[in-house]
């Protein structure tokens, strides 16, 4: 198998005539951490949803896991894919975490006699043992969706897909699932799709899909993406603060190397001024 | 709407607490039963002593209990009031003008009392003492045999559980979208009859739409976690009845069968 | 208007077992004409503490202040209605206090609801969608066929259209794309520049740096600091150790200083930025 994730010329509408996935085509290979970057209203939340079956394509293929999508092999798909939505209250089904992480496992038939363990090793994983017992009403935004990332690595899916999951999170929140996603990716074999609007959490992917009204405009390696200032203008994306502060000592004259990392930055500052 | 004890679980670690949430909803309903049955004031001292065991063993406050009678109250006088006056048998007691008060009446409507005391204590003790999740699984349990006639039994009751889980969200946003308006001039208190309505649409419509979005994110949610109504699934939490169970569900029988036999006696 | 909080505090469900204190003597006066950030953590009173200026919740303790209108334990002012004109609270997500058929309808049942003629507050809805960046053929429009953003737009517009004197934003631009965000916080400062009192809720310290005067943050039901923008963020150890991130400009020049940069951390737009470390490295 080459590749976990295929697209092909995959187009969908909502309302006739109105191309909310316009004939796309892309691959995602396996273990690799993708970010599916776009304004609201680019398509890139339907991707998602298409993806996982729960919105039908209008034409075109998908494959995942080696499945083709359709009817027959609904069931195998998702089992294949995991996704995190974006409001944690919407998804929290269970009336505590431990009911809420055994959903999943109830609907793959895994034997009650297992259910505990797995409950208990991924509520780890998450850092989430201490709650287990806990009501959605007293958990925190981040931690609801700590808590539907442990469900769902709890049906040991290939693919997570992260749909806008710290979008409505505070900082706080939205570092722990950060971390957290940085500490999965590190584990062979998981295929991390992030649709996100955010260019400093898109930074840390392996590759970017460049959404536009439906349409992809570019899928690159992240640092070459993120480093066309005027596409990523022209999008109406943020540009990273690394990358607009070379990009305005260069119009001064200085020589300096492009850089998405203010660290990096910062190193090539200082070699500038005691060079003087 | 903070306030509201009736009905409200509170956790705590007691044996009626630990009784199959199946057990109680069967005990509940042959007291129900049998309360209707008139053994006189021996026959509810006993039932009295039986509820009054239960709420000793669940360890929940007397005064939580209480909260929840408060609110019946009035309708509990509202029938007495109406049995003391219209009924008429036993002995004539006191003849007030036109309105002629027997003994019977007086009788009768002290069972009344006696009767819902006792049914609101004893749906209130099986309320505080059961997670509403477990309630769900008790239905379940309860109602299986109906699926060899195809009724959805299991959609009812996932039906049932999520409708609990979300309806502190759903307060939640409603108090949320009344303060929104309040802050557009809505007075939710005061106003004329058309303002009223007015006011009640800037509630209702957003939240239904908010209700509805919630639906659709949950339907979502649970599609994507490979959730098949029509498939087979495992439990995770399954009900399993204990000796203590057993007991239970004796002593109830024999003290209802009791009360049964001494109200054909009398 | 200016706002003063005398020694407030507000307990939630008192005499249960819920009980909770989520304002604890707060202190405090917001100057007339502000563009005031209200930071700290999820759960440390900000929400509670902006109800009171409009009166939606009123103190179990002390009293509130605002120009003159006092509310307090006792105190009910008679003249509530009036009050939430003057300073117009936009909750979070505020799309969803969307209800009327249209939007001309929406962005009037404010005025309507404080006595507006129909003409005045169809007049007022025409200048309001045009301030918030939309154009009088949305007027007609149903709000529920409008983008996420764009719904958004109209309910502040509807709250912009009681013309109160003090704004006051919970979390703005929650869920917005980046886009979306810069616009909206360039209304608020349109906004403020007309001559309005801006209050805001907000997470991101990116928008307070670049937008706000001043800062109040608040720790478990207390405000600890009232001060400049340019104060708050000078003590990152403090702002750390309750969980809240310097703005990545001001964190940048601090990281550049310790190693023999002199740039002022007090700046807070990425021209002078640029212009500062340019000048150091051409001496």
């Amino acid at each position: 198998m080459d590749h976990m994730i295929e697209v092909k010329n995959l187009s969908f509408e909502y309302d006739e005539g109105l191309h909310t996935i316009d004939n796309i085509s892309f691959n995602i290979d396996k273990g690799n951490y993708v970010a599916i970057l776009g304004h609201n209203g680019s398509g890139k939340s339907t991707i998602a949803k298409l993806l996982i079956g729960l919105l039908e394509k209008k034409s075109g293929d998908i494959i995942v896991n080696g499945y083709e999508l359709n009817m027959e092999n609904l069931y195998k798909v998702r089992e294949s894919i995991g996704i995190v939505f974006q409001n944690p209250d919407n998804q929290f089904i269970g009336a505590t975490v431990r009911d809420d992480i055994a959903f999943g496992l109830e609907n793959m038939c895994i034997p009650h006699e297992q259910m505990d363990d797995l409950i208990s090793t991924y509520a780890k994983k998450v850092h989430m043992e201490d709650f287990l017992n806990h009501e959605p009403t007293k958990l925190s935004g981040g931690q609801k969706q700590r808590v539907a990332i442990a469900g769902i690595l709890a049906m040991s899916p290939s693919i997570i897909i992260l749909d806008e999951a710290t979008s409505m999170l505070d900082p706080i929140g939205r570092r722990e699932i950060n971390t957290l996603v940085r500490e999965l990716k590190k584990e062979k074999d998981m295929t991390i799709i992030s649709i996100t609007h955010d260019i400093e959490e898109a930074k840390y992917a392996d590759q970017i899909i460049l959404l536009n009204k439906g349409k992809i405009v570019k899928t690159d390696r992240a640092k070459d993406i993120l480093s066309d200032i005027d596409l990523l203008s022209q999008l109406k994306l943020d540009i990273p603060f690394a990358l607009k502060i070379t990009n305005g000592l260069k119009e001064k004259g200085i020589s300096i190397k492009n850089t998405l990392d203010n660290k990096d930055l910062e190193q090539q500052l200082c070699q500038l001024r005691s060079k003087m | 709407m903070d306030n509201m004890t009736f009905g409200k679980y509170i956790p705590m670690n007691s044996i009626i607490h630990r009784l199959d949430p199946r057990l109680k909803i069967v005990t509940l309903f042959i007291f129900l039963i049998s309360v209707f049955f008139d053994a006189g004031f021996i026959g509810y001292g006993i039932l009295g002593i039986y509820v009054l065991m239960c709420a000793l063993l669940s360890k929940i406050k007397l005064s939580h209990i209480l909260k929840a009678i408060k609110p019946m109250l009035f309708m509990m006088l509202f029938l007495m009031f109406f049995n003391i006056f219209l009924l008429k048998t036993g002995d004539l007691l006191l003849v007030l003008g036109p309105v002629k008060i027997y003994s019977g009446a007086i009788l009768q409507s002290a069972y009344i009392f006696i009767r819902l005391v006792l049914i609101i204590t004893l749906t209130t003790i099986m309320t505080s003492s059961t997670k509403p999740l477990e309630l769900t699984l008790a239905i379940e349990s309860l109602l299986s045999p109906l699926k060899k006639v195809h009724f959805p039994v299991h959609e009812l009751a996932m039906m049932i559980s999520i409708a609990l889980r979300f309806i502190p969200d759903l307060l939640d946003e409603a108090k949320r979208i009344m303060k929104a308006q309040a802050s557009r001039g809505v007075d939710f208190n005061e106003g004329t009859f058309t303002e009223k309505i007015k006011s009640i649409i800037s509630l209702i419509i957003p939240l239904f739409i908010s209700a509805f979005q919630r639906a659709e994110d949950l339907a979502n949610a649970m599609e994507s976690r490979n959730y098949n109504p029509e498939a087979r699934r495992t439990r995770y939490q399954i009900l399993t009845w204990n000796l203590s169970d057993t007991v239970a569900l004796a002593v109830t029988l024999l003290v209802c069968f009791v009360v049964i036999v001494m109200s054909f006696l009398i | 208007m200016s706002i003063t909080f005398e020694n407030v505090s507000h307990v939630y469900g008192v005499d249960t077992p819920f009980e909770f204190h989520a304002l604890k003597n707060v202190q405090l006066n917001i100057k007339n004409h502000s563009f005031t950030a209200i930071i700290g953590q999820t759960g440390s009173g900000k929400s509670t503490l902006i109800q009171h200026i409009n009166a939606l919740l009123l103190p179990t303790q002390g009293s509130i202040k605002i120009d003159d209108y006092l509310i307090s334990v006792t105190n009910k002012p008679e003249k509530l209605k009036q009050l939430r004109q003057k300073a117009g609270l936009v909750f979070q997500f505020p799309e969803y206090q969307l209800f009327e058929e249209t939007i001309e309808k929406d962005i009037m049942f404010g005025p309507l609801n404080f006595g507006k003629t129909e003409q005045e507050a169809k007049e007022i809805a025409r200048s309001m969608i045009k301030i918030v960046g939309l154009d009088e053929s949305y007027l007609d429009k149903s709000p529920f066929d409008l983008s996420g953003g764009q719904k958004r737009r109209v309910a502040i517009a509807g709250i912009l259209a009681m013309n109160p004197d003090i704004l006051i934003l919970d979390e703005p631009t929650a869920g917005l794309d980046p886009q979306g965000t810069k616009d909206m916080m360039n209304l608020f400062k349109s906004i403020h520049e007309s001559g309005k009192t801006i209050i805001i809720v907000t997470h991101d310290m990116n928008h307070v740096l670049e937008y706000c005067d001043d800062v109040i943050v608040m720790n478990h039901g207390e405000v600890e600091r009232h001060d400049t923008v340019t104060q708050i963020f000078q003590d990152s150890e403090y702002l750390n150790q309750l969980g809240i991130d310097l703005p990545m400009m001001t964190r940048f020049i601090l990281d550049l200083n310790e190693q023999g940069y002199h740039i002022d951390p007090s700046i807070n737009c990425i021209e002078d930025l640029i212009e500062a470390i340019g000048g150091e490295i051409n001496g």
